[in-house]
């Protein structure tokens, strides 16, 4: 695997920064186009205009706001048509405060399906050192969304962690969740194929693809 | 692992090696040349036994190492096969026919980047990897390998001399029939558009696995991988016996197919093939809901011979503490957790293969203990 | 040192001044999105909201994967409270795409996960919602994920791949892996401590009072091969009650030529290993800065 350019001269405003959830406070002076008073206005009708986006600032710590040639509002930007434009903001979410304190990871494998169990191999993922496990887990113990997941083979994550509430009420935590990765492409299938046939050209092998092309 | 005291030059050494799950053959052939079927890893560690057998000894893979076995490609054989075959530079690398498929390497590469990839399946196209680099384009296949073995092959053979007598590695499955049964299986194993995203997990019956005769003079050992019975006498242990020629010599140890389990167990094999009361060696497998060998299949191999030895205690046992709350938590969502490796067991069986008969010595190392 | 402003004992907070906006929607009840009431004029935080965390006692036989820096004695120095995540990709998307509807049609989210969030926004030109514990915001250049969750972080990465799994000939120009974590200190007085090692108060003369860091943000390239390009900001936290906030960034160039996948590639592959780095940076700069006198 050939890695991309890596070793940049480090960019003040590098944009690859998370910015959805605002950690913690923003004082960069930017104004904004918009009033002081931040919230939403208006909605955008999709069906009536495409609004164009402009983020509020360069410096990537702000929310969109997206301008509509339609309907007038006391936050506005006028276009260059004279055209009242409404502004909608849309807010940065502000980051949950409830506090996730991993106890203990595992990585587990279905080896056997039973009617209501299944059995796994459980890979540490917290300590790498420690051997595997072989465990049985209640087809009760996931979550309904994830029970079509439950085949040999499938991969999951198990966690346990503590949990505190706003209101400061600690709770352990166990978590399943299944491994989800795309279902299998027949573009992947073929030119894993195609690979296949020249490996087993170097190899000595011969191929279904190739015996049926000759 | 202590460091160890090599073997004599005209000594036939065979150590198998079992954590609980998975197991190792290290083979010397007399004069310094080694061989190496199958790998695994113990606990804590991600090197494989071999390697650490090789340096406890003193002796130095890259140019000792002669022959590499693959039996095949479940996980429990064949992890750190990589690393093995990485620093065993002269080693030749042999496997089973049965995974000389177009359908296995369109396994091996869908592995690549997939997010899926099966430990074993992902090993064995680092192997690939490891050969591909050796072998420059346009040279003839065999001058590196792998090399695709089947019943009837002698890979190994080393003459007679001065001070030994010959010894050589012959192969004993997969026969023919099983071919077609194994490129079955495997074509199985791939994935269908629009299929989920899963691990390559293992099909049974396993009836192509490569199983190994080795032989001197004074001395013939069969290890029985994981090869199981069929009803087809065409397939499995049942080709074996019916290939077996009435002059060959009987074999004076057996590495126990499959755990010691019933599946792999033919009472002609060893009315057959083995000699009375053999050496008897199982690796076991804790990783299963049963672990093996059970109770039963310890007796019944206790019925054929009274020298039979395993390398590890099957079963596990409960994971060291991590915390009275998490193990709490952990045993309330994951039942019945037990490690599945234990100590790296090794039963190590030495053999003169001069001129002169000695009687094969045994030794249990680090938790191997016998069958009672 | 003191640092009015981050009156650590007390719950007063200061005014910084009258923006014209502050840059997010204070709400009294935290862990929501927001629905848009404001305080006017003031961007920190009501007190309400600042936690204030008590450090946990060490409890040694319970490993923790998290951030902690252990000094003489069981009690810890710091301990990480607060902890996200974050993927962060340029290029060029079309943010009508993502969907709810379109994770779960794919497989890469249950049908329960989606449909929760109050607040989405899809847009031909920016899209806004959260699927589970996962966040993700879409517009034409850019591609953000983030959890707060920590147990969510390999979900979070899987996710991505899949993402860019079925649209693979996305176009990236880089991708970021970030981590952000509050640590609560268990001195009083360590938020000063940490500054007054990082950036010494005598440079400054005596012409500003009350001096007060804001931020501090360091670049450079870890040892790993393959690794990004590394910065880190560390401030007082907002969060947790004289505290440090870390913001870890891994940047990543996408080469011109390069095909997406390179960069995918390396996400599965360093992913894990970007977010131990993050934490043990921080965990280690704190030991070194709280521990020596």
């Amino acid at each position: 695997m050939s890695a991309p350019s890596v070793r940049q001269r480090f960019h003040p405003n590098d944009t690859t920064r998370g910015v959805l959830f605002q950690d913690q406070r923003e004082d960069d002076g930017v104004r904004s186009p918009s009033a002081s008073d931040w919230r939403p206005r208006f909605a955008v009708e999709p069906d009536q205009c495409f609004p164009e986006i402009e983020e509020a600032s360069s410096n990537n710590g702000h929310a969109l706001t997206l301008h509509s040639p339609h309907v007038s509002g006391d936050n506005v930007q006028p276009r260059a048509n004279g055209r009242a434009i409404p502004v909608v903001a849309i807010s940065y979410k502000v980051a949950p405060d409830a506090r996730v304190r991993i106890l203990q990871e595992w990585e587990g494998e279905v080896t056997e399906v039973y009617d209501q169990e299944f059995d796994v191999i459980l890979r540490d993922l917290s300590d790498r050192l420690r051997p595997e496990e072989r465990a049985t887990i209640d087809v009760e113990d996931v979550s309904l969304g994830d029970r079509s997941q439950i085949k040999l083979g499938a991969i999951f994550y198990l966690s346990i962690s503590y949990r505190t509430t706003e209101r400061g009420q600690r709770r352990r935590v166990s978590e399943i969740a299944f491994r989800r990765l795309p279902a299998w492409s027949g573009r992947e299938i073929k030119e894993a194929q195609r690979k296949a046939v020249e490996m087993g050209r170097r190899f000595g092998v011969s191929t279904q693809a190739e015996d049926q092309r000759d | 692992m202590a460091s160890q005291h090599r073997p004599k030059t005209n000594e036939i050494e065979i150590s198998i090696f079992g954590p609980g799950v998975g197991e190792c053959v290290v083979i010397h052939l007399g004069r310094g040349n080694w061989a190496i079927v199958d790998s695994c890893c113990g606990t804590g560690s991600n090197n494989p036994v071999a390697l650490d057998y090789f340096e406890a000894l003193g002796v130095d893979p890259a140019s000792a190492v002669k022959h590499f076995f693959i039996t095949h490609w479940h996980d429990d054989h064949i992890r750190g096969a990589s690393q093995v075959l990485a620093r065993c530079k002269q080693a030749k690398f042999w496997c089973s026919s049965a995974i000389g498929t177009g359908d296995f390497f369109t396994l091996v590469c869908l592995s690549k980047g997939s997010g899926m990839a099966s430990s074993g399946v992902d090993e064995f196209r680092a192997i690939l990897e490891i050969l591909s680099q050796r072998k420059p384009s346009g040279v003839r296949s065999a001058a590196v390998g792998p090399e695709w073995l089947l019943a009837g092959m002698s890979p190994v053979s080393y003459r007679p001399t001065l001070w030994m007598r010959g010894v050589r590695i012959l192969a004993l499955s997969p026969s023919a029939a099983s071919l077609t049964l194994a490129y079955r299986q495997i074509a199985n194993l791939l994935p269908r558009e629009g299929e989920d995203r899963r691990r390559v997990v293992r099909q049974s019956p396993n009836q192509s696995s490569l199983v190994l005769s080795v032989e001197s003079k004074w001395f013939r050992a069969i290890l029985g991988a994981d090869l199981e019975n069929s009803a087809n006498p065409a397939v499995g242990w049942g080709a074996i016996v019916q290939s077996h020629r009435p002059n060959l010599d009987l074999a004076d140890q057996l590495k126990v197919p499959h755990h010691g389990s019933r599946n792999a167990d033919n009472p002609e094999v060893w009315r057959v093939l083995l000699k009375k009361n053999p050496i008897a060696v199982v690796t076991p497998n804790s990783a299963l809901r049963q672990p093996l060998p059970t109770p039963a299949d310890v007796a019944r191999i206790r019925r054929r011979t009274n020298r039979g030895f395993c390398t590890s205690r099957p079963g596990g046992r409960k994971p060291t503490t991590r915390g009275g709350a998490i193990d709490k938590t952990a045993d309330s969502v994951a039942k019945n957790r037990r490690t599945v490796l234990g100590s790296m067991g090794h039963v190590r069986c030495r053999i003169g293969a001069g001129w002169v008969r000695t009687a094969p010595r045994i030794e249990l190392l680090s938790g191997a203990y016998p069958l009672e | 040192m003191s640092y009015p402003g981050y009156s650590l004992n007390s719950k007063k907070v200061r005014n910084f001044g009258n923006f014209s906006r502050p840059p997010y929607a204070v709400r009294e009840d935290l862990g929501k999105p927001s629905s848009g009431r404001v305080r006017r004029g003031c961007t920190q935080p009501l007190p309400s909201e600042v936690a204030h965390g008590e450090p946990n006692p060490v409890d040694t036989s319970q490993p923790d994967t998290g951030c902690e820096s252990i000094g003489p004695g069981k009690m810890p120095l710091s301990t990480c409270e607060i902890s996200g995540a974050s993927i962060v990709l340029l290029g060029s998307f079309n943010p009508w795409i993502f969907q709810p509807s379109w994770l779960v049609a794919t497989g890469l989210a249950a049908a329960q996960e989606a449909g929760g969030d109050d607040e989405s926004v899809i847009h031909p030109q920016v899209t806004a919602f959260g699927i589970g514990s996962l966040d993700l915001r879409v517009t034409r250049e850019k591609f953000e994920i983030n959890t707060a969750d920590s147990a969510q972080f390999r979900p979070l990465c899987d996710m991505v791949i899949g993402i860019f799994g079925i649209l693979e000939h996305t176009p990236f120009t880089a991708m970021g892996l970030n981590r952000r974590m509050h640590f609560s200190i268990a001195d009083p007085n360590g938020v000063e401590q940490v500054f007054a090692r990082l950036a010494p108060r005598e440079p400054w003369g005596d012409q500003l009072q009350d001096l007060l860091p804001q931020s501090l943000t360091i670049a450079g390239n870890p040892p790993a091969e393959h690794a990004g390009r590394f910065s880190v900001t560390v401030e007082p936290s907002v969060r947790v009650q004289g505290g440090i906030f870390f913001a870890a960034n891994e940047h990543y160039d996408n080469e011109k030529g390069s095909a997406a996948r390179v960069l995918l590639d390396l996400l599965q592959a360093r992913w894990e290993e970007s977010l131990r780095f993050a934490e043990t940076f921080a965990a280690n700069l704190l030991e070194r800065t709280l521990k020596r006198r």
